[in-house]
C-alpha cells in the first residue's frame, strides 16, 4: 500500500511540477473544456427556459381550452346551436357557449357592450359567475365599472335592468377587452333570427395532453357527423406539438452537442497528453523499470484529465450562474423565468448529463497514452 | 527423494533479438552464475541489449531466459523485487530526493519500512551519499547521480543486478568507490552483470564474457584506429 501511495504522491508531484513549468498546456486544456462546458450548459439553460416559456404561454392561452366558432346567417333556427350540439361532451369538459347577436347594448353612462346570449347548456359553467347576480337576468361585464352596480341597458329598442359583474379571465376570448352584456336565450326573443356568431369554450376536465387531444378528436368527429363545415375549432394542440418538438429537439441537440464536446475534449486533451508524454516518457519508463504497474501510470494521466475536465465544468457552471439573469434577460426571457430559486438550469442534477460527456472525453483522452505505455521500457531508456 | 532443483543462475538459451534491421543477438546462449561478470565488447555489439533482455525490458524474438527463483523476465514481480538495473543515463526520478528515490523502489519491492530505512542508510553510506540524501538529482554531479542510482538498485538487494556502463564518463575516484562496492558488498547469491568497455573495471575479480566474439560488428574500426 505504501508503494502505491509513494508512487501516486510522486506522480501528483510530477503533474504539479509540469503545470508550473508549462502552465500553457494545462490552461489550454482548461480553456477548451470551459468553453465547451459553457456552451453545453448555455444551450441547456436556453432550452429549459424556452420550454418553460412555452409552457407558460400554453397556460395563459388555456392549456385545457378548446374554442369552437361558427358564424350562422339566415334561418338559424334550422340548425341547432353549437353549444347544444356539444352538450353530450359535458362529462369531459365544462362548456360555455355564447352567441354574439348583431346588436349593441348601451348603458346609461354612454358605454357600449357586445351582446352575448347563453343557453341552458352553459349554465353549469356560468353558475359561479352568475351567482353574484342577485336575481338579475341580464348582466353587464365591464372592466371599467365596479361589480354589483345596477345599470339599465338599452338593447334593440328596449331597456333592460342589469347588474355589473367582474369580467372573468376567459371572457377575453369572446370579446377581447370590450364590455359584454350577458343575456339568457329566453330573453333574446327574435334577436337570433338575424344571425349570430357563436363561440364555444370547452374546458377539458382532464389536463393530460393526450386527453385533450382525444377531446379535440371527438369535437372534430362531431362536427363532421353533424355536417358543420363552417365551424372552426381552435385547440392548443399546435402549442403542445411545439412543446413536444422542443423537448425532442432538446434531447437530440443536447445528446449530439454533448457527444461532440466530449469528442473534442478527448482529441484536445489526448493531443496535449501525448505531447507531454513524449517529454516525460523517460520518467514514466523509469518508473515502469522499477516495476510500477502501467495501470497506475495510466491512472495518473486519466486523473489529471478528469481533474481538469471537472474543474472546467465547475468554472463553466459558476460563470454561467453568475451571468444567467443579465444574459437571458437581454435575450428577452421574462424576469419571472430567470429566478433561479424557481428554475435552476445549473442544478447539479441538470448539469450532470452534459458534464458526464466532458468527463468521459477526458477519460478517453488517455487512450493514446495507453498505447504508448505498451512500448517496451528497453526501447525508451538507454 | 531428492530435493527440488532450485536454479540460482541466469541462463540464456538461443536468444535472438534485433531492432528492425540486422539482428543484434542471434542464437545467443550463456549461463551466468552468482558473482560478478563483466560483459565486454565494442559499442553496439549488443551488451546493453542483453542486459535489457535479462531485465525483461525487451522481449526476445526467439529463445528463453531462466532466472533464479523460477521467475520470468516479463513478470512485474521480478522487476519489483528481484531485479536491480542501472541504466547508462537517467536513473533517478528528478522530482524526488535521493532518499525518496531509494524509498520508493524499496516500497515497490514490498520491503518493510524498517528494512528500507536500514538499507537506505547502509547503501548511502557505502557510496558516500549521506550528505546528499535530501537533495534532488538535478543538484548532484554525474558521479553522485550514478552512485545514487547504484544505491537505488541495491536497496532491494536483488538476485539479478545489471549495470549498463556504470563507470562511463566517471573520474577515477568515483570509479574506485563503485568498484569497491561491486567487489566487496554485492548481496549474497546475486548474479551481477556489468556491461562495460571501461578497462578500469578489469581489476575486479570477475567472470568475463567477451561479446566481440559473438558479433564483431565494428571490427573494421580496428583497422581504422
Amino acid at each position: 500500500m505504501k508503494a502505491w501511495t509513494l508512487t501516486a504522491f510522486y506522480l501528483w508531484k510530477d503533474i504539479w511540477s509540469r503545470w508550473l513549468e508549462t502552465p500553457g498546456a494545462v490552461l489550454a486544456r482548461l480553456l477548451v473544456a470551459v468553453l465547451l462546458g459553457a456552451l453545453l450548459l448555455l444551450a441547456q439553460a436556453a432550452f429549459q427556459l424556452g420550454e418553460r416559456s412555452l409552457e407558460a404561454r400554453i397556460l395563459r392561452l388555456g392549456a385545457q381550452s378548446l374554442y369552437l366558432t361558427e358564424a350562422v346567417t339566415g334561418e338559424p333556427g334550422r340548425r341547432p346551436p353549437l353549444g347544444a350540439l356539444l352538450a353530450p361532451l359535458g362529462e369531459r369538459a365544462d362548456l360555455i357557449a355564447l352567441r354574439q347577436v348583431p346588436w349593441v347594448a348601451q348603458d346609461e353612462f354612454g358605454g357600449e357592450a357586445v351582446v352575448l346570449v347563453y343557453g341552458p347548456e352553459s349554465l353549469p359553467a356560468l353558475a359561479p359567475l352568475l351567482a353574484g347576480g342577485r336575481g338579475h337576468s341580464v348582466h353587464l361585464l365591464a372592466p371599467t365599472l365596479p361589480a354589483g352596480l345596477p345599470v339599465s341597458l338599452h338593447i334593440a329598442g328596449a331597456d333592460y335592468p342589469a347588474l355589473t359583474l367582474a369580467p372573468p379571465g376567459w371572457l377575453a376570448r369572446f370579446a377581447a377587452d370590450r364590455a359584454v352584456a350577458l343575456v339568457p336565450v329566453e330573453m333574446a326573443g327574435d334577436w337570433l333570427q338575424a344571425g349570430y356568431y357563436e363561440t364555444t369554450l370547452a374546458l377539458a376536465r382532464d389536463s393530460d395532453p393526450a386527453a385533450l387531444r382525444r377531446l379535440a378528436a371527438a369535437l372534430r368527429a362531431l362536427l363532421v357527423l353533424e355536417d358543420r363545415p363552417t365551424a372552426q375549432l381552435q385547440t392548443p394542440e399546435a402549442l403542445l406539438d411545439e412543446l413536444d418538438d422542443l423537448r425532442s429537439l432538446q434531447t437530440r441537440a443536447q445528446t449530439g452537442a454533448a457527444l461532440a464536446a466530449g469528442l473534442v475534449v478527448a482529441i484536445v486533451f489526448g493531443s496535449i497528453a501525448v505531447l507531454e508524454y513524449r517529454q516525460n516518457r523517460y520518467i514514466v519508463a523509469l518508473l515502469r523499470s522499477f516495476g510500477a504497474p502501467a495501470g497506475l501510470l495510466l491512472l495518473r494521466y486519466a486523473g489529471e484529465a478528469l481533474l481538469v475536465a471537472a474543474a472546467a465544468v465547475l468554472l463553466a457552471r459558476t460563470g454561467l450562474a453568475w451571468v444567467h439573469a443579465p444574459l437571458f434577460g437581454a435575450a428577452g426571457f421574462e424576469p419571472a423565468l430567470l429566478d433561479r430559486t424557481l428554475i435552476d438550469p445549473y442544478a447539479w442534477g441538470t448539469v450532470w448529463p452534459a458534464a458526464r460527456w466532458l468527463l468521459l472525453g477526458g477519460a478517453l483522452s488517455v487512450v493514446p497514452i495507453a498505447a504508448a505505455l505498451r512500448q517496451p521500457v528497453g526501447r525508451i531508456l538507454q | 527423494m531428492s530435493p527440488a532443483y532450485e536454479n540460482d543462475q541466469v541462463i540464456c538459451r538461443g536468444l535472438s533479438f534485433g531492432y528492425g534491421g540486422a539482428p543484434v543477438l542471434a542464437q545467443f546462449t550463456a549461463t551466468f552464475s552468482p558473482g560478478l561478470t563483466l560483459v565486454q565488447g565494442f559499442s553496439g555489439c549488443g551488451k546493453s541489449t542483453l542486459l535489457k533482455l535479462i531485465a525483461g525490458y525487451l522481449r526476445p524474438a526467439a529463445g528463453t531466459i531462466e532466472l533464479p527463483g523460477r521467475l520470468s523476465p516479463t513478470d512485474g514481480n521480478y522487476q519489483r523485487t528481484a531485479l536491480g538495473f542501472v541504466f547508462q543515463q537517467l536513473n533517478l526520478l528528478p522530482l524526488a530526493t535521493v532518499r525518496r528515490n531509494l524509498e520508493l523502489v524499496g516500497a515497490l519491492a514490498g520491503l518493510p519500512a524498517r528494512t528500507v530505512a536500514a538499507r537506505t542508510r547502509k547503501y548511502l553510506g557505502l557510496l558516500g551519499l549521506e550528505a546528499y540524501a535530501e537533495r534532488r538529482p538535478g543538484t548532484l554531479s554525474g558521479g553522485q547521480q550514478q552512485r545514487a542510482a547504484i544505491a537505488r538498485a541495491l536497496i532491494k538487494e536483488p538476485t539479478v543486478f545489471l549495470l549498463d556502463e556504470p563507470t562511463s564518463g566517471l573520474d577515477d575516484l568515483n570509479c574506485r568507490v563503485i568498484m569497491k562496492l561491486l567487489g566487496e558488498h554485492l548481496p549474497a547469491g546475486c548474479v551481477c552483470l556489468v556491461a562495460t568497455h571501461d578497462q578500469r573495471l578489469a581489476a575486479l575479480p570477475h567472470e568475463s564474457l567477451d561479446f566481440n566474439r559473438f558479433l564483431p560488428v565494428e571490427r573494421h574500426l580496428v583497422a581504422l584506429a
